[in-house]
């Protein structure tokens, strides 16, 4: 994948827009900033350990990257197809405090089926300085977008976005597993 | 307590979708590509009796043994001339990697065979094994003479090999397709395709301008691999791309002057097509579940078709700066097709000891039948793996 399409890649799979739907909130609708940057930057460095072992993980499990990349592609055509329908996260009972940088923070919102499989495929073929840009990105942009208030506006507006990052990860899933049947 | 107790279900669920989606994706989608480790020793072995098991089973009149039923312990009597050129082919390919003198004319005699029923009319000479004149059959038995002649520096059959270049580029057409025979009774080309016998034909006028440089069968050889790059799939009517090793060896062959981008570009599809053919082959084990998802291991001739595929490939990417990237991934098909097909076949310890045990050891069998292709495809595929091997382990 080259820099564009795995900035894209990870933009749809993290999928900020939609996540940011499902993030804890205040009252006001304002997220709670530090549950989020916490959690976030905790699945980021999980995430970023997977794609350290991702090599030696399907050496492991003897299977080619090559090979990974159908099996990637179909899991992120089945997510993205769920991403579709169901717009918005389903909502998750949320501790107080710090434990909700955890749960759901860090997972299931950052660290998903998508988001491990899309890493364990890119930095098995392309390394893990190739993904990195665009796990950070995304991650970054899930932050930022934690200081939108959530309205019935802005959660239609997220949600429409969301569905289109959606449609993005479909095409990305398709291309992964054409990849995955091309290459040698 | 009630919002913990709901939490706890909660990842509980997620937990469970990724562990049981895993499981799921692993055994359906992802099996373990099961490459065992081989050495080139074990190769050479493997390719001594798959040798053993062709120039053993042949008759007198320099007829190969066609096929053998192990559960039945039956031979079949049928016979194929394409498969006989094919056969004698792949010896003469032995001998030129091994170098053993009994493997020449052990080849020679299955050349002689044919030899025997080559007929000449209008400039062209053609090996007619009987019915109409077949171009796949006569493809096999100029590569096997190009193969011949590079091996020993032996001219003796420069004139038939010509001779039959001419029927090959008498058969193609002007967009590079080449009908599948000649009707001896019309006195014309039958207007019909064969699956591979555009490839075998293709193939052997390119190995033929490499030995007789110069004289324009390397052009005829680029037009047909253009039309198998571009318009066969189309025209002939294949649903899908076809993974034909043939082609494969004609673009590894031809000159490397002819290597347009086009073609080049057919090679990187052709070495994806036979990729995916052998990661997945590498992933059939033939037992348990796998067995429903992934069936037997493959009949061995379609296999070491792929495994030819592959290994003509690598000769090219290693020659070619525009396939450089491909190299080490092609490698790493080739050693584990080398792996898998020698772990599959039979050794003398493994044969049921029936009264045909000599044609049990070293062949590979599908469901208990093997035929002389199974022997010659296969054998192919190692000989191109050798010497990659050999390489490796001299860098250790």
């Amino acid at each position: 994948m080259n820099g564009l399409l795995m900035l894209v890649a990870y933009m749809a799979a993290l999928n900020p827009m939609r996540t940011r739907l499902g993030v804890p909130e205040h009252s006001d609708g304002k997220a709670r900033m530090g549950p989020l940057a916490s959690g976030a930057a905790i699945g980021l460095g999980a995430l970023l350990a997977l794609a350290a072992l991702a090599r030696s993980l399907l050496d492991a499990l003897e299977i080619s990257p090559e090979t990974f990349r159908i099996a990637a592609g179909l899991v992120l055509v089945i997510v993205a197809a769920r991403m579709l329908f169901v717009s918005v996260p389903p909502a998750e009972p949320v501790p107080d405090g710090f434990g909700a940088a955890l749960w759901p923070v860090a997972f299931p919102r950052v660290i998903s089926p998508e988001t491990i499989t899309l890493v364990l495929t890119s930095a098995a073929s392309d390394g893990v300085g190739a993904m990195l840009p665009g796990l950070v990105s995304a991650s970054v942009a899930l932050v930022a977008l934690g200081l939108i208030r959530t309205g019935s506006l802005s959660e239609r507006v997220l949600a429409n976005l969301g569905r289109v990052l959606a449609v993005a990860l479909v095409l990305v899933g398709i291309w992964l597993a054409l990849q995955g049947v091309r290459e040698v | 307590m009630l919002k913990s107790q709901q939490m706890r279900k909660r990842i509980a669920l997620h937990l469970s979708v990724l562990i049981i989606g895993g499981a799921v994706i692993r055994v359906a989608v992802v099996p373990a590509e099961v490459c065992p480790p081989v050495t080139a020793l074990e190769v050479s072995a493997s390719i001594e009796a798959a040798t053993t098991w062709l120039v053993g089973g042949m008759a007198d009149d320099g007829t190969y043994t066609y096929g053998f039923d192990r559960n039945e312990d039956v031979i079949n009597q049928g016979y194929n001339y394409a498969r006989h050129g094919g056969v004698t082919m792949a010896l003469y390919q032995a001998y030129e990697v091994i170098g053993d003198p009994d493997l020449l004319a052990a080849a020679d005699r299955g050349l002689a065979h044919a030899l025997n029923d080559i007929v000449e009319h209008g400039g062209w000479m053609g090996w007619q094994p009987g019915g109409d004149i077949p171009l796949g059959a006569n493809g096999l038995l100029l590569a096997a003479l190009s193969i011949r002649r590079r091996a020993t520096g032996d001219p003796i059959h420069d004139e038939l090999m010509r001779g039959i270049g001419r029927f090959l580029v008498g058969q193609q057409q002007e967009n590079g397709s080449i009908f599948a025979s000649w009707d001896i009774r019309a006195e014309e080309p039958r207007e019909s395709f064969g699956p591979f016998a555009t490839g075998e034909a293709a193939w052997a006028l390119a190995l033929l301008d490499r030995q007789m440089p110069g004289e324009g069968w390397g052009d005829a050889a680029g037009l047909t691999l253009d039309y198998m790059g571009e318009d066969r799939n189309r025209l002939e009517g294949y649903a899908t791309s076809l993974p034909d090793h043939w082609a494969a060896y004609t673009v590894s062959d031809i000159r490397p002057d002819l290597l347009t981008t086009g073609r080049v570009e057919y090679a990187r599809r052709l070495a994806g097509y036979f990729g995916i053919r052998l990661r997945f082959e590498a992933q059939r084990r033939g037992d348990g579940i796998n067995l429903w998802l992934r069936w037997y291991p493959g009949p061995p001739a379609g296999v070491g078709t792929a495994g030819e595929g592959i290994g003509a490939l690598h000769r090219l990417s290693v020659e070619e700066p525009r396939l450089a990237d491909l190299t080490a991934a092609i490698e790493e098909r080739l050693v584990c097709t080398a792996g898998f097909m020698v772990r599959r076949q039979i050794s003398a310890d493994e044969a049921t000891g029936g009264a045909t045990t000599s044609l049990e050891s070293g062949a590979w069998f599908y469901r208990g039948y093997t035929q002389m292709d199974d022997q010659q495809h296969v054998l192919s595929a190692l000989l191109s793996a050798l010497p990659v091997l050999e390489a490796m382990e001299e860098v250790g």
